[in-house]
């Protein structure tokens, strides 16, 4: 599960990028360790690690990364390898894929959910019907 | 061989009791070594250089972080180790890199443990500590991204060790990174000022700006504009540290 505790442990020794509020990032971002969003992106947002996006987030973006959590305003396809974490103050427009997912009351989605383990049974289900 | 580059400020009558301690400390550690009293009239990198040509392994700037600064720019390139002593208890590279105050530095060099650490480069000016952004509004490119800031009230900056961060954050020189720190201020009447920090870890970027050009202050010095183009010398500074140090 994501654990919130370690991106903000790693936030102290400077692992990580942070998107604070007040900047913006155009492009492809693509990188290795955790990514912490408050600000806005406008592209893609990719990394290998977790990612965390704050309530004052605004992002237009394919988003894919580990761990996912989301709190502000995302438009565009988010794929975690991982789990995803929507909070109640969640605005999201696009579709969600992950293993693990929870979604708080009162958050706001608009997209279509794809979870490996029910796609893998989906396809074995058509396999047997064949 | 010790090189010890006193700064010209402690040519005031202020200093010469300060002075005269470390000397009979760093003489008891068996740490002497030639001095050289900066002025006015002395051309710094010739005497430095001058000294480095006649088997000088070890240069100590004794001052403030100004000086640190001055002699690494003048120093780094004959591959020397660099020493510090500082005069000012308030040093904040001093407390970054564990070296303690006046006499105690001293101790930190005779003990000699000599990290190779990180250096900032932007065009052909060298930085330790830091480059601050002021004017304008700079605009990072990153080659696959760019990042610029969209408040009116940020302090763009890029770290290497940035001591004197106002949010507390540390930067380990060591890393083999340096980054992009944008800090945002949102100022209100009724609230408590509220400061929000952008981080972007990088190798190489080129700076531009919109508008007017920004103005780039390396360690408090020197000054670049941009367009610049920032990169890492990874590890290579010898630097004498002490066990308190951040990193």
């Amino acid at each position: 599960m994501f654990k919130n505790s370690n991106v903000s442990k790693e936030a102290e020794v400077g692992t990580q990028t942070v998107i604070g509020e007040g900047v913006k990032l155009e492009g492809n971002f693509s990188g290795q360790g955790d990514v912490i969003v408050d600000g806005a992106v406008n592209g893609t947002l990719k990394t290998t690690g977790n990612i965390q996006i704050g309530h004052a987030a605004y992002i237009t973006a394919e988003i894919a990364g580990e761990n996912i959590s989301i709190a502000g305003k995302v438009v565009g396809n988010i794929k975690a390898s991982g789990a995803i974490r929507i909070a109640k103050s969640a605005m999201i427009e696009g579709d969600l894929s992950c293993s693990d997912i929870v979604i708080e009351s009162g958050s706001n989605i608009n997209g279509r959910l794809n979870m490996g383990s029910h796609s893998n049974s989906s396809k074995s289900e058509e396999k047997a019907q064949d | 061989m010790y090189l010890y580059v006193y700064d010209s400020f402690l040519n005031q009558k202020k200093y010469q009791t300060q002075i005269a301690k470390i000397e009979t400390r760093l003489n008891d550690l068996g740490v002497g070594g030639k001095i050289c009293r900066l002025n006015i009239l002395r051309n710094t990198a010739e005497v430095i250089e001058d000294a480095l040509r006649k088997n000088t392994s070890t240069v100590v700037a004794v001052g403030n972080d100004k000086t640190l600064t001055q002699v690494i720019n003048l120093a780094f390139d004959f591959d020397a180790v660099i020493g510090y002593i500082p005069m000012d208890s308030e040093s904040k590279l001093a407390n970054a890199l564990g070296l303690g105050y006046d006499e105690l530095a001293c101790e930190t060099i005779a003990q000699r443990l000599i990290k190779k650490i990180d250096l900032g480069k932007i065009n052909d000016n060298y930085f330790l500590d830091n480059a601050q952004f002021s004017g304008g509004k700079p605009i990072f490119d990153f080659g696959d991204y760019q990042i610029s800031p969209t408040a009116d009230n940020t302090m763009a900056s890029i770290a290497n060790i940035s001591s004197s961060l106002k949010e507390g954050r540390k930067f380990d020189p060591t890393d083999g990174q340096l980054e992009v720190v944008i800090e945002s201020t949102e100022k209100s009447l009724w609230r408590k000022k509220k400061i929000s920090l952008s981080v972007f870890p990088f190798n190489q970027v080129k700076i531009k700006s919109s508008g007017e050009p920004s103005i780039i202050t390396l360690d408090n010095q020197q000054i670049v504009k941009t367009p610049a183009e920032a990169t890492i010398i990874k590890q290579r500074l010898k630097i004498i540290v002490g066990q308190e140090r951040w990193f």
